[in-house]
């Protein structure tokens, strides 16, 4: 058959679009762990080219003391970083496909807020040093699972309500959940008063080989659950019902990826505390350089989210070094001003 | 000759909203090869009729059945192979392409990529939508998406084995008169072609020159079911739309409805 012009252009653009959206994604794919190596480079001991080679391929003739510095302390912070913001923007990505709102933050479903209570009561009962410091991340973790739970039951399911009451009922849980832990705030002892905002404004620095294990551990089937669900994402753009008449088990969808999301965003909460900023504009960024489709933006997302995050935490453990910044306070200095920036672009279209 | 058996039944459907009844025992067959049409006015529940022939609404009584087998008992991408549905309204999928929306269609029969778009440009040439392909579905007119979501229905079924069911709740609403005739000329071809189609729809003589038969839904009651010619009378239609409606057989023209402005 022979077609128009104005047909074989479209074929064109589509697949110029294609190759754009495949280059980009493998731009992201080969920057992702040239940061993590830069990032492992500096800090209080710079190491050049020629050290960072002899470490990476583990040549003889490195002092001890760098070759500790850089597997024991730097590299386990740089790929917690890197863990930490990609499991949050995953998450992001996964409740903004969901709810099919790009304001939609992981935090809508209550994790953040409840591992913050988990976390604060930690704090407010002194455990925090208990089980080799185990006991904190533990319940973060629980506080925000329970939290996700408790939405469950206020929503008489995740599949009963329809999505609209399960974000209202988010906002009151995060606002319950709020009171809960301003109270513990302003009971709160100075001294742990300050680990608690600190805390809140989350952190690296806690970071080690065990702590990245068991982000993984949860981070990889969390990433599974999402990444089966990709499709099923892309056919909810067109709303629930019409997604339920392109096959998709909706209920069965929204349980994986709420489980998915809680997963991530409880473990990186517990890990490195709340951090703000990545789970929205990590995905976003993922959108608007490749497009709609849902494998494309959760992995763009994860990618993103990962490069973001190593580069704030660098600039929490070198802008004042060397005391150390909350990485929080940096996610949002940086990124609010650049998602700005990136809205006020012509090209960038949103809609709610 | 024996009447085929309908692809899609509903029997006595009754379905309670709020403490209303919106379908009042709605018993109805969509049979392949033919194209019925179901008309009434707003509110009469033609749209709540779609969801729970689709099965996407539960019915508080009745039964619905799809290829012989109650509704219940299939699993949303089962139903999706057999039945597709355009609704009368979905959002737009920002961010996605045109080509990339109608693949959607393909999602239930988990074919390769490849082929999802293959069926998808071909569906896009269908339509005469081929020049739209890589435009992005947020950018789109109201027509231009109505077209889309068509495309994207007509891909559901398409070269699925079986005769498959199209439900097209109000599908010409945003078109101009000449994509009307193509989008349903497109939909009585797929009838044509061995499909049971239902398409809702309001205007009368666009029902006249496509619909084979006729359902006319008042109230959440079925007043009247059968071939288009019985069921076009300045009588019946009057009557359900509570205004005058007038009805010519034009030996060239086939049946025109024509409405007079009410109080004449
Ligand atoms: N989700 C709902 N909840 C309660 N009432 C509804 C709902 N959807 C539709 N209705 C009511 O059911 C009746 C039929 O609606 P509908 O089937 O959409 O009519 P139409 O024939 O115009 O498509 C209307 O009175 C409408 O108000
Ligand atoms: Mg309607």
């Amino acid at each position: 058959m022979s077609e128009e012009p104005a047909a074989s252009r479209a074929r064109r653009d589509i697949a110029s679009r294609q190759r754009r959206t495949h280059g980009r994604l493998l731009t992201l794919v080969v920057v992702f762990p040239a940061l993590l190596v830069i990032a492992g480079a500096i800090g209080a001991v710079p190491l050049g080219p020629r050290e960072l080679w002899g470490l990476i391929s583990g040549a003889p003739d490195v002092p001890d003391v760098i070759r500790s510095v850089f597997w024991d302390i730097r590299v386990p912070r740089v790929v917690l970083a890197a863990l930490v913001g990609g499991s949050l923007a995953l998450a992001g990505a996964g409740v903004q496909g969901l709810f099919r709102n790009p304001l939609a933050d992981p935090g809508i479903i209550g994790v953040s807020a409840g591992a913050a209570v988990g976390a604060v009561g930690c704090f407010v009962f002194g455990w925090q040093g208990l089980l080799g410091g185990w006991v904190l991340p533990l319940m973060a973790f629980a506080g925000g699972l329970a939290s996700v739970l408790l939405l469950r039951l206020f929503n008489t399911g995740f599949e009963g309500g329809g999505t609209a009451r399960l974000i209202l009922a988010g906002i009151a849980l995060n606002a319950m959940l709020g009171s809960v832990l301003g109270f513990a705030l302003v009971s709160a002892s100075d001294n742990a008063l300050r680990s608690m905002t600190f805390w809140t404004l989350g952190s690296c620095a806690g970071a080690g080989w065990p702590q990245n294990v068991v982000l993984l551990a949860v981070l990889v089937p969390g990433a599974v659950l999402l990444g089966r669900n990709a499709r099923a994402l892309d056919a909810l753009q067109l709303g629930e019902a019409q997604a339920a008449h392109l096959g998709v088990a909706v209920h069965r969808v929204r349980r994986e990826v709420i489980i998915a999301c809680a997963l991530l965003v409880g473990a990186a909460t517990a890990l490195a505390g709340i951090i703000g900023f990545i789970g929205l504009v990590a995905p976003h960024m993922a959108r608007l350089l490749l497009g709609g489709l849902h494998r494309h933006v959760l992995g763009g997302a994860f990618l993103m989210g990962g490069s973001l995050l190593v580069l704030a935490d660098l600039g929490a453990r070198t802008l004042v070094a060397p005391a150390e910044l909350a990485v929080g306070i940096i996610t949002a200095a940086v990124g609010g001003p650049f998602f700005l920036w990136l809205l006020k672009r012509p090209s960038t279209r949103v809609s709610l | 000759m024996t009447a085929p058996v309908p692809l899609l039944t509903a029997e006595k459907v009754v379905l309670t909203r709020d403490g209303r009844r919106i379908l009042d025992g709605v018993s109805l067959g969509v049979v392949p090869g033919r194209l019925l049409a179901v008309i009434g006015p707003n509110g009469a529940g033609k749209s709540s009729l779609s969801s729970v022939l689709s099965g996407w609404w539960q019915p508080d009584a009745g039964e619905v059945f799809l290829h012989g087998r109650a509704m219940a008992d299939y699993s949303a991408e089962a139903r999706a192979r057999l039945c597709s549905v355009m609704r009368q309204e979905s959002a737009r999928p920002d961010g996605l392409t045109v080509l990339e929306a109608v693949e959607i269609g393909r999602l239930s029969h988990g074919a390769g990529e490849g082929e999802a778009a293959e069926i998808a440009w071909e569906m896009l040439v269908r339509m005469g939508l081929e020049e739209l392909a890589a435009r992005d579905c947020g950018r789109l007119s109201g027509g231009e998406w109505q077209r889309v979501a068509f495309a994207r229905s007509v891909a559901q079924i398409w070269n699925a084995g079986t005769p498959g069911v199209l439900l097209l709740d109000e599908p010409v609403s945003c078109l101009d008169p000449a994509h009307q005739h193509r989008l349903l000329g497109e939909a009585s071809a797929l009838a044509r072609a061995g499909h049971a189609v239902l398409a809702i729809l309001h205007d009368l003589n666009l029902t006249a020159d496509y619909a084979d038969d006729v359902a006319l839904l008042g109230g959440g009651r079925l007043r009247v079911c059968g071939p288009v010619r019985e069921i076009m009378q300045p009588e019946i239609l009057s009557d359900i739309y509570s205004c005058t409606v007038e009805v010519l057989d034009d030996p060239g023209r086939g049946l025109r409805a024509l409405l007079s402005r009410p109080g004449r």
